[in-house]
This record gives structure tokens, sequence and C-alpha cells, in this order.
């Protein structure tokens, strides 16, 4: 199992999504849509093609592999729970952006949350400026 | 002894002299004209006018007899004398060395300051977890830069954008940052910034954080510029700044807010995206960086003449005088 490093994105893991992670993480051998729906504690039991969608979704994210099996595909974890724990720490510190008198360029900075009304103005502005050209 | 007295008199005549020529320099660049104001050369020729006043100010005090038929000294005994050969002990001398040396301390620590952040701010791009766009080879991409884009690296400048905004916005909107932070490197603004900020180290915080803020936000409008003629279109720009405004919005995660790192608060990015709207694409708006360069240069070189030369001897007397008083 390895940790797929720039393609996992931890911190876009849904709940669902984690509990399907969590069923794999459980099971010693890859398992189908089938299995995932069946071994997901959930009610009213979620239906079959939610679980697929859900498993497409963590495999477009890198958590997970999959196989033809048949007619069928089998998932199983690309990424440790460990490991996943690791890459959230990792990005919960990190995430405090560069220090407080850096040395650069930034695009556009941010003190505090901006009025809504106004980005909106803005996009209207700009919607109507270039629809007039 | 008394040559080194006279060399104290000198830091501190620059000390003072750039500490009040900033606070005024502050003032008149709240002043400019619009043309003026939004000009990143005019900005940083302004944040560092104090240094070149400073400096001909303190060549002024020693220098005039030199230019001017040699020393006077001897027509002059009434009071004492500024010129390194017939330097004498006197207390408001040592007293200005004492101010200068407390002075020199200050600034040589913000200096030190200023190499710290250098260092922490090379460290933390290096702890960033990078991809490369998969179109644009020179702009890499991290997930802990949830919604910015920084350019960053004196000499050898990278840029990074946040996976979120990059994720967000469609080609049109990454190329327009991309054109943006890619006028940051051609320009070399983070070395600019670099420059300002230890210049900033003889200039009280105040004034010096409003010099630096000034020309950051001109130097981001410059890019903007920049950035629009290089697409052609004004309007891709100015959406990509909605849209990271948006998401910064959405985060509500304050950011940082310093000395050497001004913000953009809702009035700059209106004021950028309004200016992006507004003003026409021509070739005149194209940033060039070697013509920055030359304007500030000869822009500090025509003041420390001044200073020195023209008005050198004026000075030398007038401090001369005003020392023979106290």
């Amino acid at each position: 199992m390895t940790s797929p490093k720039a393609l996992v994105k931890v911190e876009s893991l849904g709940e669902l999504e984690a509990s399907a992670l969590d069923v794999l993480w459980a099971a010693a051998s890859p398992l189908s849509v089938r299995d995932v729906a069946s071994r997901l504690k959930r009610r009213p039991a979620l239906a079959y093609t939610t679980v697929m969608t859900v498993l497409d979704r963590l495999h477009d994210k890198g958590f997970v592999a999959r196989e033809m099996d048949g007619r069928a595909y089998l998932y199983r974890p690309r990424i440790g729970r460990e490991a996943l724990m690791g890459e959230r720490a990792a990005s919960a510190l990190s995430k405090q952006g560069p220090p407080e008198s850096a040395v650069l360029m930034a695009f556009l900075d941010s003190v505090e949350s901006r009025d809504p009304k106004v980005l909106d103005h803005l996009a209207e502005l700009i919607a109507a400026r270039r629809s007039s050209r | 002894m008394n040559e080194l007295l006279l060399v104290g008199f000198v830091a501190f005549a620059f000390l003072l002299t750039a500490w009040a020529s900033a606070h005024l320099c502050a003032r008149w660049a709240e002043r400019l004209p619009r043309s003026l104001a939004r000009s990143s050369s005019s900005r940083a020729a302004i944040a560092l006018l104090p240094i070149a006043v400073g400096t001909g100010v303190a060549l002024s005090l020693v220098s005039p007899p030199a230019f001017f038929g040699g020393c006077h000294c001897i027509a002059h005994p009434h009071h004492i004398h500024l010129c390194f050969e017939h330097a004498a002990f006197s207390w408001s001398l040592a007293f200005a060395s004492v101010v200068a040396a407390i002075g020199l301390v200050v600034a040589v620590r913000a200096v030190v300051s200023v190499l710290v952040d250098v260092n922490e701010t090379a460290r933390w791009s290096s702890r960033l977890r990078v991809t490369r766009a998969e179109r644009d080879a020179d702009i890499g991409i991290a997930t802990e830069l949830e919604a910015g884009a920084v350019t960053v690296g004196l000499l050898r400048a990278r840029i990074i954008v946040g996976a979120t905004l990059w994720s967000q916005l469609d080609e049109t909107g990454r190329n327009a940052i991309a054109a943006h932070e890619r006028a940051h490197v051609a320009r070399r603004d983070p070395l600019t910034l670099l420059v300002l900020r230890l210049a900033a180290c003889v200039m009280p915080g105040r004034a010096s954080r409003m010099l630096i803020d000034g020309w950051r936000r001109a130097a981001e409008m410059a890019c903007d510029r920049a950035a629009a003629q290089s697409l052609g279109d004004p309007y891709a720009l100015a959406s990509a700044l909605v849209e990271c405004g948006r998401i910064q919005s959405l985060e509500q995660r304050s950011s940082r807010r310093a000395a050497g790192l001004a913000a953009a608060d809702s009035d700059d990015l209106e004021l950028r995206v309004s200016s992006l709207l507004e003003e026409p694409i021509s070739a005149a708006t194209r940033s060039s960086t070697r013509g920055d360069l030359i304007g500030v240069m000869l822009a500090m070189a025509a003041v420390a003449f001044a200073v020195t030369v023209l008005g050198g001897a004026s000075a030398h007397h007038a401090a001369e005088t005003v020392l023979g008083w106290i």
C-alpha cells in the first residue's frame, strides 16, 4: 500500500467516502461495490449506485485503486489509515500559510472575509463589461 | 577619536534626515496624482528617497569645503568644524554619536529581522508539497495554499498557486493568474521588496509600512496590467481576482498582515478590478523593469547630487553654526 503523495487531497474526504474507506481498510481483500454497500452499516441502506459513485470519487481522488474482475470493479485502498492521518496532520499544520512577514508577492492577500455583496457586484460589473465589449 | 565623533555625527545626520524625510515621503505619497500613484517605479523611488536624502545630507555636512575651494576652517575660528582635517572634540558631536550608535543598533536589529523573514519564507516555501501544473511547467500547485497564489524567491522566483483556486478556475482564469505571477517574476518583485524592506530599516515603522504598502499595491496593479495585455483580455484577470476573493471569503481564514506583507482588503480588490475594467490596454501600460530601475536610479542620483553639491555649502555651514550655538 503506497502513499500517493501529490494525488491525495486529504481535506476533501467526505463522510460517506471516509466510511467506505473504513470498510476497505477493514477488509482483507479487494471488495466490489456490492460488498462495500453491504458492509456499510447505514439505515436506510445506501443505494448501490450511491456507493458506486462514492467509490468512483475515491478512485478519482487517488485514495483507492480498482481492477476489473469479470464485469465489476474490485476496490482496494491505496493509502493506509495511519498514512492518511499523517497527511491530514501535516496538511493542517502547513495550512497556516506563509510566515507573517514573508518576503513574497501574494496575488490577493486576505485579512478577513469580504462582503459577498461587494464580490457579487464586481462579478456583475465584469459580466456587464464583457457582454458590452 | 575626534574623527570617530565626526563619523558618528555623519551617521546621526543620515538617520535623522532619513527618518524625517520618510515621514514627509509617506505623506507625499498619499497625495500623488493617479498616474504616479499607480506607477510602481514612482512608488519605489519615493520609498527609497529618504535613503538618498539622508546620504546626500550626511555627505554634504563633511564634503562642501573640498568642493568649494578647500577648507575654510581658518577663516571661521568661532565655531566647530565638520571637516576631517580639523576635527575637534565637542559634546554635541559626542551626544550625536551616542544617539547614532543607538539608532544604528536598532537599524541593524531591523536588518537582521528582515533577513530572518527571508530565511523563514524560503523554509516555508520549501516545505510546501508542490506538484507541477499540467500545461504550465513553471507553475507549482500546492494544496496547503488554499486560495492564494504567490511569487516567492529572490534570485530564482517560483510561482505557487493554491490547489483550490487552481481547480476552481477555468483555463482562461488560470492563464490570467499565471500571466500575473509571471509578470512578478519578470520584474523581480520579491527582490525589489527585499531592497525596500532593507531600506525601511532606518525609517520609522508607520511611514515605512505606508511606503512599502504603496509600492506593493502599485506593483500588483502593474502586474495586472501586464497580464491583461499579454492575454488581451482584462476581464479574465478581473474574474480571477473576484474568484480568489470569494474563496478566501468562504474560508474565512484570516491571513497575514505585517510590515513586509501588505494586504489587499476589499478596497484594494475593488480598486484593482475597476482599474482593469476602466483602463484601456495599450503598449504604454507594459511594465518595463529596466525602465523602472533606470528611473529609480536617476531620481536617486539627482536627489543625492542636488542635496550634496548644490545645497551642500548651506547645509554644511548651517550645521556648523547650530553646533557652535549648542
